[in-house]
């Protein structure tokens, strides 16, 4: 092996394939927090339609569905977005009775909103530390309310560091509060469903079957939607899918300039190498033994490339936390996230990029080998 | 025994072009096994091109190669490959590989002649420690002088045990000393009935053949018997 050669081509496969490892690690590790996050949330999800579209549903809702047989809770719930700031930074706000949710108080610093209080928040660790909130800081009026008017939010808690992610730009409160803060009194935006066990797929059919519900006005009708957590499991990755397709969009366009980049890197020492080849030539050497043995060359420089690259991208996420990448993949995280980024190196990236690097450096091996081995010796040595 | 016979041999560099080269033009030689053939002549003769087609290290433009009665210029790129593990080469300007050891440039000739590992090394010691380079055996080739590397060329060419010793200009860029062990391999390899065809003006050289075939401009001058 000409060792500057074999130096510029591991060079060149861990820059291809480092970047690729990393992305196609987070994406798993994010898919596969999204499944245990499903896995652990409520059996059925209820959003009211209306026109085809989904919309918030009545209160009224909650006896409807407490009343089917086989439910053995139903929490209403309300998701929407706000932004804070002058930065105008943009977060998820949920209320719900926290109480009801015991698996929350584990990875809160502080304490939940109480039932009865109001204009209480936990806040998540990307928006804390991005507001400078803590626990016992006030936050000013960000909505508007004609009839309760604004008011200060007090944070009585912070997401830790190493809860789900998904906690990175989310403000739990009760669910009054967010009743307030998005002015829409007597409505949930969907309800988490519990049933009892073996009944899930009965419960489905009754609330689509047999409820409706009146619409705020009285004069519409709302027909319930139903996801099963099947659903939800098949949606869920579907963002990170695609922004994992966004970025194999990426590295395709990346990985055509390094393959032209090894081309020409496996030309470095181009005339030693012919040299060489038409020495080895001249002294007995079969052109397909030297072309095996620029075989055998391609896969340990593949290998070595595919192992350091591997190695580096685990530092990358273990030790560097997805430094600079990670934001690709999470909307509105930093290039330094402050919580910890899931990641899962899986066998079949892993192989995918051995495959890569092992036909990038021989199609470069190969090809100058080739067209030294087939000239005649004489001419290859001159 | 006839070992080589060339028929009308030619070899051109760019036929049919304005520069065309005409290195061997209607040469016909042949050679007997266990001879010590000398090919002379001024420089551009085309001895270096006559030994190289001898060979087997390039095809011919025009005329036959024969070795054993085999046309060498309709072998297969494989049969030409085993022809040349039959033979050994010296060649003038060494074609060692510079970024190998010592040891490596002598094994790996071995190594499509199947011939074991500790064997390959045997050989290699056994050479080296008579051409006095025992200690440069894991020594980078491009780290030597000429005489050593050219001590190295000549155990890489014996190292195969060849049949046939191909040296071109063996001596000119040699110290003495060198010069005499080259001299002494030549003779050993007559007495043990190998075949050498060489290309010199060295008169010590010259003096230790049994034949002398003499070029000018790529033309057969004189082949004394």
């Amino acid at each position: 092996m000409h060792p500057l050669r074999s130096l510029v081509s591991v060079c060149a496969l861990v820059a291809v394939i480092l970047p690729y490892l990393v992305g196609m690690a987070l994406a798993q590790g994010l898919e596969a927090e999204a499944e245990a996050s499903v896995q652990f949330g409520a059996d059925l999800l209820v959003t009211g339609v209306q026109f085809g579209r989904t919309v918030p549903l009545p209160l009224e809702a909650i006896k409807q569905v407490r009343a089917v047989d086989g439910v053995k809770g139903a929490l209403p719930r309300i998701v929407g977005e706000v932004v804070l700031g002058k930065d105008r930074v943009h977060a998820v706000l949920v209320g719900l009775a926290v109480e009801d949710a015991p698996a929350w108080s584990a990875c809160i610093d502080g304490e939940l909103p109480k039932r009865d209080s109001r204009y209480e928040i936990v806040v998540g660790t990307g928006l804390a530390r991005r507001l400078g909130l803590k626990i016992g800081s006030v936050l000013p009026p960000f909505y508007r309310n004609d009839k309760e008017g604004e008011r200060l939010l007090r944070v009585v808690g912070v997401f830790k560091a190493d809860a789900p992610l998904w906690q990175a730009h989310l403000m739990l409160t009760s669910f009054d509060t967010a009743a307030i803060v998005f002015d829409q009194r007597g409505a949930a935006t969907d309800l988490l469903v519990s049933c009892q066990p073996g009944k899930q797929d009965e419960v489905h059919r009754a609330i689509l079957q047999r409820l409706s519900f009146t619409s705020a006005d009285g004069q519409g009708v709302i027909r319930p939607k139903v996801t099963t957590r099947a659903d939800l499991l098949v949606m869920l990755p579907r963002g990170v899918l695609h922004r994992e397709g966004v970025f194999n969009l990426h590295f395709v366009l990346a990985l055509v300039v390094a393959i032209l980049v090894l081309l020409v890197t496996s030309g470095v020492g181009l005339t030693e190498r012919r040299r060489e080849i038409g020495i080895l030539k001249a002294t007995g050497w079969q052109t397909d033994e030297i072309l095996l043995r620029g075989l055998a060359e391609s896969f340990a420089l593949s290998l070595s490339g595919a192992c350091i690259a591997l190695g580096l991208a685990w530092l990358w996420l273990r030790v560097g936390n997805g430094f600079g990448i990670a934001g690709f993949f999470l909307a509105g995280v930093d290039a330094v996230p402050d919580f910890p980024i899931p990641f899962r190196i899986t066998p079949v990236p892993a192989l995918l990029a051995f495959v890569l690097a092992f036909v990038i450096v021989l199609t470069g091996t190969l090809v100058s080998a080739w067209r030294a081995a087939i000239v005649a010796p004489r001419e290859a040595i001159r | 025994m006839l070992l080589f016979e060339t028929k009308s041999l030619c070899k051109f560099y760019r036929p049919g072009a304005a520069a065309e080269v005409r290195a061997l033009d209607d040469v016909s030689v042949s050679i007997e096994t266990g001879s010590v053939t000398v090919v002379t002549g001024p420089s551009g003769s085309g001895k270096t091109t006559l030994i190289a087609l001898l060979g087997a290290l390039e095809r011919p433009t025009r005329g036959q190669v024969l070795m054993d009665g085999r046309d060498l210029g309709v072998c297969s790129d494989v049969e030409l490959a085993r022809v040349r593990r039959r033979l050994g080469f010296v060649f003038q300007d060494f074609c060692l590989i510079p970024r190998f050891t010592v040891l490596d440039n002598i094994i790996y000739p071995l190594i499509p002649r199947g011939i074991p590992h500790t064997e390959r090394l045997r050989r290699a010691r056994e050479l080296l420690t008579r051409f006095g380079i025992e200690g440069k055996l894991h020594v980078r080739a491009d780290e030597l002088s000429g005489g050593e590397q050219q001590r190295v060329a000549i155990a890489r060419a014996l190292a195969g045990q060849p049949d046939v010793v191909f040296a071109d200009e063996p001596t000119s860029n040699l110290d003495r000393e060198t010069g005499a062990i080259f001299l002494q391999v030549l003779k050993e390899l007559h007495l043990a009935g190998k075949t050498a065809v060489l290309t010199s003006h060295d008169p010590e050289v010259v003096a230790l053949a049994t034949r002398v075939i003499e070029l000018k401009g790529g033309k057969l001058v004189a082949t004394p018997a």
